[in-house]
């Protein structure tokens, strides 16, 4: 028989005084600090380039001597905005494309690269979808082997499929009902305008997914991988005249399709209608999301965004960060995010807080974007612009310090139409930013007045966000979650 | 000509590093089981073959990766030395890094709060970030940040607290004097203000993280019903109401008695020359004292498995009902603990393996976790489901029982664990490149064991099919185990009832 315990009364020790003094060691023992003078950012990528006759693209990049090596594919076809699908069909081909493999004798084998001790990891990106892994210097050849094998030949099976979108139905479904869930589901929709499919509500993907089957995924996987629009990029312990030739014996037999144009159209952003939304659920806390447009990646505003990024919450000593953290105690963090694919950029930020200070945290951000376009207070100023150019720097060399990072960044970059032998200059670009660039930039993207936001939390958030000067807003209540 | 590259599926079992080309592992293809494993074995181009031509990737030579001594050390052992005043300090350099991960682990945690303090020991994890007398509240992340650090960060464990920052490598002197400063200062600059402001931060971030919700409900009564009501585990899940109780001495009292050189291990990974760095770490760190007697921390005797099945059952405020069946298993880096960890692998990894497929790929659970969380005074070993709708957890629970019971009579044979052994041996050498992993790794160790990546790895490959079924029979018996249940209900209280079938 079960037995109700008693969880909530307790007796707490008595603690001690701490002992005098406090600190042992007098402070003028303590070494002086040092110069935070850095290193010049040298980037050397010893990066190799070639083009099969069928128009694959191969990259490699010789590393440390550790024995280990990053492969990254990427297929520029079928991004997550692709007109010729939804993204939810989009995203289901790719996650199961490792799944089953048909066999050069006609088998079908279940996690060929898992099965041999792999673990790729896929990803669906805006214009076009990346797959990746680390492995071990000697086990190039047969990655290659399986990789190709697996993205050429996969099985759809009837059964299979179901489990795996009975499965993701059920979590999308869950999901839609947390605070980030809802956010996520109504917030793209202030951005972009009706009928362009970054404006997609999760609903909507559960919607798509409800409908699918084996048919849809097979037809989707036809219109992916011509190689004219792929890349494999092989980075770490290897040896550029070593990995062509395993590459070119592999690939090399692909047959170029008939190249469709770029897939993503450009994004088209919403003009009119309410610029926030609130929605009522019952919460300890308020959660609040800003989500802006922002330069694509080729952009010439590409660097300065990455400074942006960091002013407005990408580093710890960000303004907001610091003042809603460490200055007021009012909520664990304060982020801010800036993602780039080849035709578009965002620009998120980010927070959860105590709902009593709502009001003063919304006005506060939207001073802040106001700030950084140089309309506000003391504009942009030396040494943080100094600190996040630094940031923003070393992020990009510290992607490139190692060979994962390496194939990710080479290949993300090339998803996107740039070419990942100028990288050196986007670090010369960054160190030649001073803080009317950063600021210009900010004014030509970020909209303070008009930037979508969305929150949820406690019904007094609808007054706190209208005594910020958010303007118009829709209010909506949460849907109940019940038990399932 | 281009051939293409054609995949076959052999019957050989062995490593999956097993190098260049498929050798068969030598015995590996009389099992049955080898008989189900596909192994790639890629027909590797002949120069001639390869349609490389001369001047457009080079000479018409091809280099493929030449095969290396799999036994080779993973990396040098790294230099370990103690300073005067009891700092542990080791140094592992990496060669062609521009970073370096610097790491310092107290040798605190979560266990050693007394009782009616969750979570004491992580509010003053984070009033180490928040300034001293000498470096005011921002300082400490502006200077690491100035510094072009990419990575910083705290957490504390049950038995570690753990501070690291990844920076570049001439920026090591920095993250150096940071260390130091907050040892040696950040009690003279401790303010009621501070206090009050990271508690708040504190609180945050267990909501933010669920911790105060159903999760730290279930975590709490998963030690609690495995390793003991009176276990020093007790208290490793943070309660609200205990942070906000917390005030400037009762930190300051917990500073004094667990922050020490002497109780501390500083740990550099990375691109730095030794040589040059340790007259940094001497100049910096030799120079701290520590300000209290040293103390006795908590302890416990080693596990045993339970002396009868213990059902807890729990309201969680939540939409779906939760499934651990648990044990109390051996300690970290204790004999049996490597062999817990690749069960978990051969009970999960693959869609085929036994639990994966039984509740996962039949449907039943829509998913489902098992890990050994390894601890320095005893461990637990969870299988975690979630079941799919119109399953329940009854179902689960018969599910899992049912593929104990079949591995009790067909236990994992000897070619099936060394394919799970191998994918632990294989993550640490993939983990060379892991600069701040493998600093928090190094400073876990003592003068007993060292937790390097190539000792990692000897101890996973020192695990064989014997140990594996000893270890199932001896640790996972199916009648001595804690069966946690979380009755979903979206309107309960976040603190919800729980129920037990021993009022204990």
């Amino acid at each position: 028989m079960l037995v109700l315990l008693a969880t909530g009364c307790r007796v707490r020790e008595a603690i001690p005084p701490p002992q005098r003094p406090l600190a042992a060691t007098p402070a003028e023992a303590l070494a002086e600090p040092p110069s935070v003078e850095l290193d010049a950012p040298g980037l050397s990528l010893r990066l190799v380039r070639r083009e099969l006759d069928n128009g694959l693209t191969i990259f490699v990049s010789r590393g440390a001597a550790d024995g280990v090596v990053s492969v990254a594919f990427v297929d520029r076809s079928g991004g997550r905005w692709d007109p010729r699908a939804p993204a939810a069909l989009t995203e289901l081909t790719v996650d199961t494309l490792l799944r089953a493999t048909r066999t050069v004798d006609g088998g079908v084998v279940d996690d060929l690269l898992e099965r041999a001790g792999f673990t790729p990891e896929v990803h669906l990106l805006g214009s076009g979808w990346l797959v990746r892994d680390r492995i071990l210097f000697e086990e190039l050849p047969r990655y290659l082997t399986g990789l190709e094998r697996s993205l050429r030949h996969p099985v759809h099976r009837e059964a299979d499929l179901r489990l795996v979108l009975d499965a993701r139905v059920e979590r999308r479904s869950a999901l839609v009902l947390t605070p980030d869930g809802l956010i996520a589901d109504r917030l793209p929709g202030l951005l972009y305008a009706d009928g362009d499919r970054r404006a997609g509500s999760l609903r909507d993907e559960i919607a798509v997914l409800r409908g699918l089957g084996v048919d849809d995924l097979t037809a989707r996987h036809d219109a992916l991988l011509d190689p004219r629009r792929c890349a494999i990029v092989i980075a770490g312990d290897v040896e550029p005249l070593g990995a062509l030739p395993l590459v070119r014996a592999r690939f090399g037999g692909w047959e170029a399709g008939d190249a469709p144009p770029m897939d993503a159209p450009p994004p088209r952003h919403r003009t009119e209608g309410a610029r926030g939304l609130v929605i009522v659920q019952p919460l300890v806390r308020t959660y609040l999301k800003l989500l802006e447009h922002a330069p694509p990646l080729a952009h010439e505003d590409h660097a300065a965004f990455l400074v942006l990024e960091q002013l407005l919450g990408g580093m710890f000593a960000s303004r907001l960060n610091l003042v809603l953290r460490e200055g007021r105690g009012i909520s664990y963090g304060f982020h801010a995010r800036y993602a780039a694919t080849a035709t578009e950029g965002e620009l998120q930020m980010v927070t959860a807080i105590d709902p009593a200070h709502t009001a003063a945290v919304v006005e506060a951000i939207l001073e802040e974007l106001r700030r950084v376009r140089g309309e506000h207070g003391p504009g942009v100023r030396p040494f943080e612009l100094s600190v996040a150019k630094t940031r923003a720097r070393e992020q990009l060399l510290a992607d490139l310090d190692h060979s994962l990072g390496v194939a990710t960044t080479i290949g993300v970059h090339w998803l996107a139409g740039r070419d990942p032998e100028a990288l050196p200059a986007l670090l010369a670009r960054l160190d030649a930013l001073d803080a009317d660039a950063v600021e210009a930039a900010a004014r030509r993207w970020i909209r303070p007045d008009r930037a979508p936001i969305v929150a949820v939390g406690r019904a007094d958030v609808v007054q706190a966000l209208r005594a910020a000067g958010t303007g118009s807003l829709r209010v909506i209540a949460a849907p109940e979650r019940h038990r399932r | 000509m281009v051939r293409f590259g054609a995949l076959a599926l052999i019957l050989a079992a062995g490593s999956a590093a097993g190098g260049r080309a498929q050798r068969a592992a030598p015995g590996a293809t009389e099992t049955s089981e080898t008989a189900e494993t596909s192994e790639i074995a890629p027909d590797e181009p002949s120069p001639s073959e390869s349609g490389d031509a001369p001047g457009e990737d080079g000479p018409l030579v091809v280099e493929l990766p030449e095969p290396r001594d799999p036994d080779a050390p993973i990396a040098p052992p790294p230099e370990v030395y103690t300073l005067d005043n009891g700092l542990r300090v080791v140094l592992q350099p990496v060669s062609g890094r521009r970073f370096t991960a610097v790491a310092m682990t107290y040798r605190v945690g979560s266990r050693d709060v007394p009782h009616g303090w969750r979570g004491l020991a992580h509010l003053t994890e984070h009033l180490m970030f928040s300034g001293t007398d000498t470096l005011n509240e921002v300082e400490i992340y502006l200077r690491l940040e100035a510094a072009g650090a990419v990575e910083r960060n705290g957490e504390t464990g049950p038995d570690r607290t753990i501070f690291y920052e990844v920076v570049p490598s001439s920026q090591i002197p920095t993250a150096l004097y940071l260390e130091s400063h907050r040892l040696a200062r950040m009690l003279a600059g401790l303010t009621e203000g501070r206090v009050a402001r990271q508690r708040a931060v504190v609180l945050h971030e267990g909501w933010e993280r669920g911790g105060y919700g159903w999760r730290g409900l279930l975590a709490e009564q998963l030690y609690a019903g495995t390793l003991g009501d009176d276990h020093p585990y007790r208290s490793i899940v943070e309660r609200s109401d205990d942070v906000a109780a917390a005030r400037l001495e009762h930190v300051q009292w917990f500073f004094q008695r667990h922050y020490a050189p002497d109780r501390a291990t500083l740990v550099l990974v990375g691109g730095f020359d030794p040589a040059r760095v340790r007259p940094l770490v001497e100049r910096h760190l030799g120079p701290v004292r520590r300000s209290a007697p040293p103390v006795e921390r908590a302890s416990a005797p080693p596990p045993e498995p339970l002396a009868t099945e213990r059902r807890i059952e729990v309201e969680i405020q939540h939409d779906r009902d939760q499934l651990y069946l648990a044990w109390p298993t051996p300690a970290l880096y204790a004999p049996g603990d490597a062999e817990l960890d690749v069960i978990s692998t051969l009970l999960t990894e693959r869609r085929d393996a036994p639990i994966r497929r039984a509740l996962v790929e039949s449907g039943l659970a829509l998913e489902v976790g098992v890990r050994q969380r390894s601890h320095e005074l005893g461990s637990v070993f969870a299988i975690h489901a979630v079941p799919s709708p119109g399953h329940d957890v009854a179902e689960l629970r018969a599910a899992v029982d049912r593929e104990l019971a079949r591995l009790r009579r067909a236990p994992f044979d000897a070619a099936t664990v060394r394919r799970a052994r191998e994918v632990w041996a294989r993550r640490m050498r993939l983990g060379v490149e892991d600069l701040a992993s493998r600093a928090v790794r190094l400073g876990v160790g003592d003068d007993e064991y060292l937790p390097t990546l190539e000792n990692e790895r000897r101890r996973y490959l020192a695990v064989d099919a014997s140990d594996v079924a000893r270890t199932l029979r001896r640790w996972l018996p199916t009648d001595r185990r804690l069966v946690l249940v979380g009755v979903a209900d979206p309107r309960a209280s976040p603190r919800g009832r729980v129920r037990s079938d021993d009022g204990g």
